[in-house]
């Protein structure tokens, strides 16, 4: 049974490239365009990664995150913070809020691959 | 009063200074007497003793001649006896005996008479004894006979029997039997021809014969016949060779005065004389008296040599007292001396000097007196002007720059109180903007008063002697009401517009001195330049805010075009990638190609906006550190992995030499990352054949990561020019070579951030050395801007 992977992204270009990579590499891929969905999806469909895009409309990534490990079901689900903002401080930010990984955009679809790869082997 | 010491103490040691003046008049007067007493006693004594000598010498002189003509007589009178006796014509022995008899009895000095024939034969010999008639002894022999023949009468040098002096005289006598009488005279009896009762108590005489043998003595105890030959005296007088000597030894020795005269017939010497000490006592006499009288004179000379050099002195040490006193500047000495010398007149000048002198030193120090206040005076203007120039410089409180004004106008004019105004143009109105001893209740009533601007008089300072005849002064009641009499108002003008007025007021009433104008005018200018400033720093201060804004917002429009333009090429470089996997189908060779170039100009570009961006943060100073422990080893890792490919494309070897030991960093990891690749890019990027080292050693708490290629080098001209922004040596390299230009300067920047540097060493034609020094344990320093 393949992995199942959450990607919150509000960019349809980036849902679109993370949704072709994830396939390909045999993950099922679902899709949410703004944190608080992202939270929402995530309660309902209980994925194996998340990969959360830090800049959001509604709720932003690190809020989104709070709130997934807020969640006692949703605890153990790790996070992946993929994010543009690649400035200091954005890292230990998004550790802070709770992702367990953190990629920079612009990001490249092989280090995603490896990343998720390292998650869920 | 230091004076007065001196005063008491320096006359107490100059009397005795060795050289001093009285020294020398006491030693020239008192030399000049005793020089004086001792020539005269010299010569007193030099003359008396001659005199007394002379005196002396004659008297016994005199004496000894009386002696010697005494003892002539005496023996004439002998021979004139013995003749007597044998011219009488005594026929018969009998009658010779008579007469010789008879001649025994009548000079006793006569002791023996012998009658001798012509033969010499003794014929009678009577003495008063015996008398022996025709004894026949042969004298024909004897002295008494051969040296009287031929002779009418012979006297026999003296001789002694025993130690009685004796001679004889011979006397021929013709008639019966003649021959010759032999008379034996016994010369004792002479002494008392020479006894203290002819010649005087004090002398003595003593009369010489042959052979220097005593004969007489005025001292019966001296013994008659010991030869006195070896005296002096007595062998000169025996040669007979040049004046006898004056003084000569008595038998015992002792120094005599001596005098000597000749018995004529007999050829003895008469000598007189005393002893030295006794015939010198008038010369003692005189000489004791003169030393006592000189000695007397000198006393009288120190006396009256000490008298005088005091007299001259005394006035001479007030003078100098006084010279003292006025190089002391204690012109208010006064010279005493006794009047009616010359010494006094110079005294009497000496004070009319002081006088005149202390005249003068109070006149001068009036003077200095007076320029001293006006020269604090100006100084104190100065250190207020100047105190308002660094206010107005340095303060921007326009406030407290104007009080400062006020108060100081206030105080260098001598005023009672002082106010500044400043002019609002827009509503034509001076309002109050600082006072100084202005009660607050006058304040308000100055602020409740719409004082109006009078362009008639207003321009030139405005001087109110007496307010109460300027009944349209604004606010004239007020003033006069608050106690203030007079009133000097100064503008602040600046060439084309008014900015307010500096007003100082008197209780009392009076005309301000020009001076006072002119300094209210500098306070005035002043004022005007503190209301300039202010303005003129609200402009800047004004602009500042809105430059600093303006730079907010292009921080911010760079972070948001960063991020805007990030999100697009996160696509293209998504895809791209994506395609290039195959992930979409297999795409023909040529269009592989083209996704190669797409994907290489789309991280060019990345790499350009994160570049602006980062130095955007920098120049806005938001530019933050992340710190935490991190590990060279991995930095040196990770960018020998990022650039592995580049490196391989272009065949240039990276090496390493990390040591195992380092120590842990403390630092921004990501940052450091970005410099390290940066660097190492560029001399991959930079070198065409060779290759690249990466070199770390940790020492005195700095790491050194060394950065070595074997590129073309960078001209010393531009060594440092490259870590300026948009620099590179040759921009058409940048061309070729990619890059914004903005790398090193970042590098660099990030670098002292962290408290380190980065050196560069170049040498064209060898290759480029970066040095990366950062402390091992950093902290975050001020934003190097």
């Amino acid at each position: 049974m393949s992995k199942r992977i959450l990607v919150v992204e509000d960019t349809e270009n980036n849902r679109r490239i993370l949704n072709d990579l994830l396939t390909n590499a045999g993950f099922e891929v679902i899709e949410a365009t703004d944190g608080e969905k992202g939270v929402a999806i995530a309660a309902e469909h209980q994925p194996d990664l998340i990969l959360m895009d830090i800049q959001l409309p509604v709720v932003d990534g690190y809020e989104a995150t709070r709130r997934i490990k807020s969640n006692p079901a949703l605890r153990n689900i790790p996070v992946i913070a993929v994010t543009s903002y690649a400035l200091s401080g954005d890292e230990a930010k998004a550790r802070a809020a709770g992702c367990e990984g953190y990629i920079a955009k612009p990001f490249s679809p092989r280090v995603i691959l490896a990343k998720v790869r390292e998650f869920l082997s | 009063m230091a004076g007065h010491g001196a005063e008491l103490s320096l006359p107490r040691r100059s009397w005795f200074r060795p050289r001093g003046l009285f020294g020398k008049y006491v030693i020239a007067f008192v030399g000049l007497i005793v020089l004086v007493l001792g020539t005269n006693a010299a010569l007193e004594a030099w003359f008396t003793y001659n005199y007394t000598i002379g005196v002396l010498v004659k008297t016994q002189s005199d004496k000894a001649e009386a002696a010697a003509r005494r003892i002539q007589q005496f023996v004439d009178e002998i021979e004139r006896q013995i003749s007597f006796a044998t011219r009488a014509s005594a026929s018969t022995i009998e009658q010779h005996i008579a007469d010789y008899q008879l001649l025994l009895r009548e000079v006793p000095a006569i002791e023996q008479l012998r009658q001798l024939n012509g033969k010499g034969m003794e014929q009678l010999m009577v003495n008063r004894s015996e008398v022996v008639k025709n004894s026949g002894a042969d004298y024909s022999r004897s002295p008494s006979f051969t040296e009287a023949r031929g002779r009418s009468v012979w006297a026999s040098p003296a001789d002694f029997e025993g130690s009685a002096p004796v001679m004889s005289i011979v006397m021929p006598h013709s008639g019966l039997n003649a021959g010759y009488t032999v008379a034996q005279i016994n010369l004792e009896s002479l002494s008392t021809l020479l006894d203290s009762s002819q010649i005087g108590n004090d002398y003595e005489a003593y009369l010489i014969g042959p052979l220097g043998r005593l004969l007489a003595h005025s001292n019966r105890e001296r013994r008659l016949g010991t030869s006195l030959g070896e005296l002096p005296q007595v062998r000169a007088a025996m040669k007979q060779e040049g004046e006898p000597p004056t003084f000569g030894l008595d038998p015992d020795g002792r120094s005599v005065l001596i005098a000597s005269a000749v018995v004529p017939h007999l050829t003895w010497h008469v000598f007189v004389e005393q002893p030295r000490s006794t015939a010198l006592q008038p010369v003692y006499r005189v000489l004791n008296r003169t030393a006592l009288l000189a000695a007397l004179g000198v006393l009288l000379a120190i006396i009256a040599g000490t008298w005088l050099a005091r007299q001259m002195v005394i006035p001479i040490r007030a003078l100098q007292v006084g010279a003292q006193q006025l190089e002391a500047s204690e012109f208010g000495h006064r010279i005493e001396v006794r009047p009616g010398d010359e010494i006094s007149d110079l005294a009497d000048h000496f004070n009319r000097m002081a006088e005149q002198l202390q005249e003068s030193y109070t006149r001068l120090e009036q003077k200095v007196e007076e320029r001293t206040r006006a020269l604090a005076k100006s100084v104190s203007e100065f250190k207020a002007l100047e105190e308002i120039g660094r206010a107005v410089a340095s303060s921007l409180d326009t406030k407290a720059v104007l009080a400062t004004i006020v108060t100081r106008a206030v105080q260098l004019t001598r005023a009672d109180a002082g106010a500044i105004y400043r002019y609002d143009a827009s509503r034509k109105l001076f309002e109050l903007a600082g006072a100084h001893a202005l009660e607050q209740g006058f304040q308000d009533a100055i602020r409740s008063a719409r004082i109006r601007f009078d362009e008639n008089i207003f321009g030139q300072p405005i001087a109110l002697p007496d307010l109460r005849e300027s009944p349209n002064f604004p606010l004239r009641d007020a003033i006069l009401a608050a106690g203030f009499h007079s009133i000097l108002v100064v503008p602040l003008i600046t060439q084309d517009e008014i900015l307010g007025a500096l007003v100082v007021q008197r209780r009392s009433v009076g005309d301000f001195p020009s001076g006072t104008i002119d300094l209210m005018q500098t306070f005035a200018h002043q004022s005007v330049l503190a209301l300039n400033n202010a303005r003129m720093f609200l402009e800047v201060e004004q602009k500042g805010r809105e430059l600093a804004i303006a730079n907010e917002h292009k921080t911010q429009f760079f972070a948001n075009m960063s991020h805007e333009l990030r999100t697009p090429l996160n696509g293209i470089l998504g895809f791209s990638e994506l395609l290039t996997d195959g992930l979409y189908g297999k795409l023909p060779d040529k269009a592989m190609e083209v996704l190669d170039r797409i994907q290489k100009d789309g991280k060019h570009l990345l790499g350009l906006i994160n570049d602006v961006l980062d130095i955007s943060k920098i120049e806005a100073g938001q530019l933050s550190l992340s710190l935490s422990d991190y590990s060279v080893q991995s930095i040196v890792d990770t960018v020998v992995a990022s650039t592995e490919a580049l490196a391989h494309t272009k065949g240039i070897e990276v090496r390493t030499a990390v040591p195992g030991d380092l120590p842990i960093g403390y630092g921004d990891e990501r940052r450091l990352t970005q410099v390290l690749l940066n660097i190492v890019g560029n001399a991959i990027k930079f070198t065409d054949t060779g290759s690249v080292e990466i070199r770390v050693d940790a020492t005195n708490g700095y790491f050194k990561i060394a950065v070595e290629d074997t590129g073309p080098g960078i001209p010393l001209s531009d060594q440092q020019r490259v870590f300026d922004d948009f620099q590179q040596v040759d921009s058409g390299i940048t061309r070729q070579k990619g890059g914004t230009g903005l790398g090193l300067s970042i590098s660099r920047r990030l670098v002292q951030a962290h408290g380190g540097n980065i050196e560069l060493h170049s040498w064209l034609g060898v290759g480029s050395t970066f040095n990366i020094v950062v402390p091992v344990r950093a902290s975050e320093q001020r934003q190097v801007a």
